[in-house]
């Protein structure tokens, strides 16, 4: 009989030591930062591979010389592997994942994970919070709530569907609330009340600098006067909306106009007829070239305003949100170059489907840690410690959930399943390793200890039958892995599951 | 007799009915109990609402607003860079929704920039309304500017043609008349906007942005 590892008896264990650890700090909710060994902050990026990312077609391939085959199921999907030198990882014989693993495997862990649902809304929304692992918050409200405190925008969605769902905490301070954006390439303007609103003239309402002196009198009109002795600022003086829109101007707008985020957060240069900043008094971030050499298809080319790659935009919006320590948390979402289905056209043609948006998805994420590598990291007062901002990120694949395990022939087509894994890379964790094995007989990925990471594998079932969910070495859920997650980037709650194999070595 | 009662409910909830125009000229707008000779009537008391529920206006509710208290075409309210629709561009941040790009309800809790942008599409739509009297021989709203002794461009403006001109905001963007204390307060406003370098067409676009994003006007 396998040993258990996700028993209740090590969970309250752990829920244990939470509650002591949480009670040294009085950050909200129990959640508390841990290890100051590093100090400032830590960035949190989610990448939203929409669809079911499987990762038995990308860093846990079976060998086509193991594969089952069985005459009423086909064969356990398999590829031909390879495994870049000083690598515990492999991956399909394909360039961009041998290219991302040989750049990035110190850096890198696979895991089997098991989901909770294959609804895809629902699949993600709990990859985001771990499945109500703290109060139904989001990983990226928690790292926003732990690290954001003095940033203009602590967690920025750019995901959609379950991805770009919010937490379930009506407790949330408004300021960890995700700021949604769904142009990166304009989002910019909405960080301003007024700045870039009109072009450059000569008229002082055209000048940006009178502007906002006459705009900072109507503000101080409205909220001093209007917003406190109208009847209807007497009537409605207990409303929880009008106190909210109150406080929000007071600080947070404050916050993000101040930290001049208009200009900023412009990763593309003045693009004349497309988007012509200049006349409209802006000057964009002094990076965009820089930017834009490193992710060329975040550029529009139309005057829609869209970039000719949303995943680009994304990502060159994420570094800028890091670079400016504007915010600790930012999440993306593979568009898929259909605009919606990503990896869910595993549907119509499996392998094509994953080699396709696998590749997209670690191409770009290439490009963000690239140019995350090569900023250092700079402190509220502007000194640097020698360390990049690379060093202080995560990126989390979210892979929803797995796709089928058996390839039936001929361009075949796969449904959700349960089963997968996900992929983390940061210098935060201990890299290169592979955790879970997957079983050539029936597809499945196993769990690990999370000590050791020795996997538990399915070594007394038939070849072909499938482990029964109750089974104790499946991999863990959402709420593991999220919690071991945050617990890597320094983040400590009530009821956390920590996974030492994950943590650096001392 | 239903139709009495609830044109003005609707009047209030949509706060932004447009006056008949008939009733704005200049000189007759803003006329106080004072000039008329009637006795004011008493401050009346105002009790805090227990349920308070106030709701906030979607995009499409504001546009409607500006549409109706400008007069200004759906078109017309706001494009960023004279490009960009900004009831598109913004259209999360003003609690709406966005299909293209997977947004399919509203956000539960007001984004950080809303009320930003909110300042942005208001503004915009001021400016967008006073471009456009500035050039027009009937301006439609901004035309007590041009009083005499007034003018957009002029710094000095008259306080007949002031209060017109700040009561045809209240009334447009408000739907109800200015306080004495707030027509003070817009005095103080035109004043401190040309000592810091301000004319007339400024301070009516940023009185204008001020009353259209008060919670009074983007709430219901």
């Amino acid at each position: 009989m396998p040993r258990p590892l996700w028993t209740p008896t090590r969970r309250r264990l752990l829920q244990g030591m939470g509650l002591g650890a949480a009670a040294g700090l009085g950050l909200p909710w129990g959640l508390r930062r841990a290890r100051a060994e590093v100090e400032g902050p830590r960035y949190l990026v989610v990448l939203g591979c929409f669809g079911g990312a499987s990762m038995v077609d990308c860093f846990m391939p079976v060998d086509p010389g193991e594969a089952l085959s069985l005459e009423d199921r086909g064969t356990v999907n398999s590829y031909d592997w390879l495994q870049p030198e000083g690598s515990r990882i492999r991956c399909v014989d394909r360039s961009e994942p041998y290219a991302f693993l040989s750049a990035h495997m110190d850096h890198m862990v696979v895991m089997g994970t098991q989901s909770s649902s294959v609804n895809h809304w629902t699949a993600q929304a709990r990859w985001m919070t771990g499945r109500d692992m703290v109060s139904g918050r989001t990983m990226a409200e928690i790292m926003a709530a732990a690290y954001g405190g003095t940033m203009p925008l602590p967690n920025v969605n750019m995901g959609r569907g379950g991805y770009g769902t919010g937490g379930q905490d009506p407790g949330l301070d408004p300021r960890y609330v995700a700021e949604t954006v769904v142009n990166p390439v304009t989002f910019p303007l909405s960080t301003h009340g007024h700045l870039g609103l009109l072009p450059v003239g000569e008229a002082p309402l055209y000048d940006p600098e009178l502007r906002a002196a006459f705009v900072a009198h109507a503000r101080a009109f409205r909220d001093e006067q209007l917003e406190q002795q109208t009847p209807f600022a007497k009537t409605f003086a207990n409303s929880r909306l009008r106190r909210t829109l109150l406080q929000a101007r007071r600080t947070t707008e404050v916050d993000v106009e101040l930290a001049d985020l208009i200009d900023e957060l412009f990763f593309v240069p003045d693009l004349g007829d497309i988007l012509p900043l200049e006349e409209y008094g802006l000057r964009g971030n002094e990076e965009a070239e820089a930017i834009m050499d490193a992710l060329p298809r975040a550029l529009p080319t139309d005057t829609s305003g869209n970039a000719q790659d949303r995943l680009q935009a994304q990502a060159a919006l994420a570094y800028l949100l890091i670079r400016t320590n504007s915010a600790a948390a930012v999440t993306l979402t593979e568009p898929g170059t259909d605009g919606f289905l990503a990896f869910d056209l595993s549907h119509r043609g499996h392998r094509d489907a994953q080699a396709t948006h696998w590749d997209r998805v670690l191409d770009v994420a290439d490009r963000l840690i690239g140019l995350l590598a090569t900023a250092p990291y700079r402190d509220s007062e502007g000194a640097e410690d020698g360390t990049s901002l690379w060093d202080r990120t995560m990126i989390v694949f979210s892979t929803e959930f797995g796709r089928d395990k058996w390839d039936t022939g001929s361009g075949y087509g796969t449904g959700h399943h349960l089963n997968n894994g996900l992929l983390a890379v940061s210098p935060l964790l201990r890299g290169n390793q592979s955790l879970g094995l997957v079983d050539p007989d029936n597809g499945f990925i196993c769990g690990w200890d999370p000590e050791t990471g020795e996997a538990t594998p399915f070594d007394d079932l038939v070849p072909g039958e499938d482990p029964l969910y109750t089974d104790e070495r499946l991999p863990p859920g959402e709420d593991e892995v999220c919690g071991a997650l945050l617990h890597v980037l320094g983040v400590e709650f009530e009821g956390q599951v920590t996974m030492p194999v994950l943590e650096p070595e001392v | 007799m239903r139709a009495l009662l609830l044109g003005p409910c609707l009047c209030l909830l949509a706060a932004c009915a447009v006056p008949d125009s008939g009733t704005l000229s200049p000189g007759t707008v803003g006329a106080t109990p004072e000039d008329t000779g009637e006795a004011r009537p008493e401050e009346p008391s105002w009790a805090a609402s227990t349920r308070a529920d106030l709701r906030p206006k979607r995009w499409r509710q504001l546009s409607l607003d500006l549409q109706g208290a400008l007069e200004l075409a759906e078109d017309d309210i706001c494009k960023e860079t004279d490009r960009f629709q900004c009831t598109t561009m913004h259209v999360v941040q003003l609690g709406g929704i966005s299909e293209d790009n997977g947004v399919y309800e509203p956000q539960a809790q007001l984004p950080v920039t809303a009320g930003l942008s909110t300042e942005r599409v208001v503004l915009k739509a001021c400016v967008n309304r006073l471009e456009r009297d500035a050039e027009a021989e009937t301006p439609v709203v901004f035309g007590h500017l041009e009083g005499e002794g007034g003018g957009f461009e002029s710094s000095e403006l008259p306080e007949t043609l002031l209060e017109a001109q700040a009561t045809e905001l209240w009334r447009r963007l408000l739907a109800r008349d200015p306080s004495p204390e707030e027509l003070a307060g817009a005095a103080e406003l035109h004043a401190s906007v040309v000592a810091s370098g301000g004319d007339n067409a400024a301070w009516a676009a940023v009185l204008c942005m001020a009353l259209g994003t008060s919670t009074e006007a983007l709430t219901y």
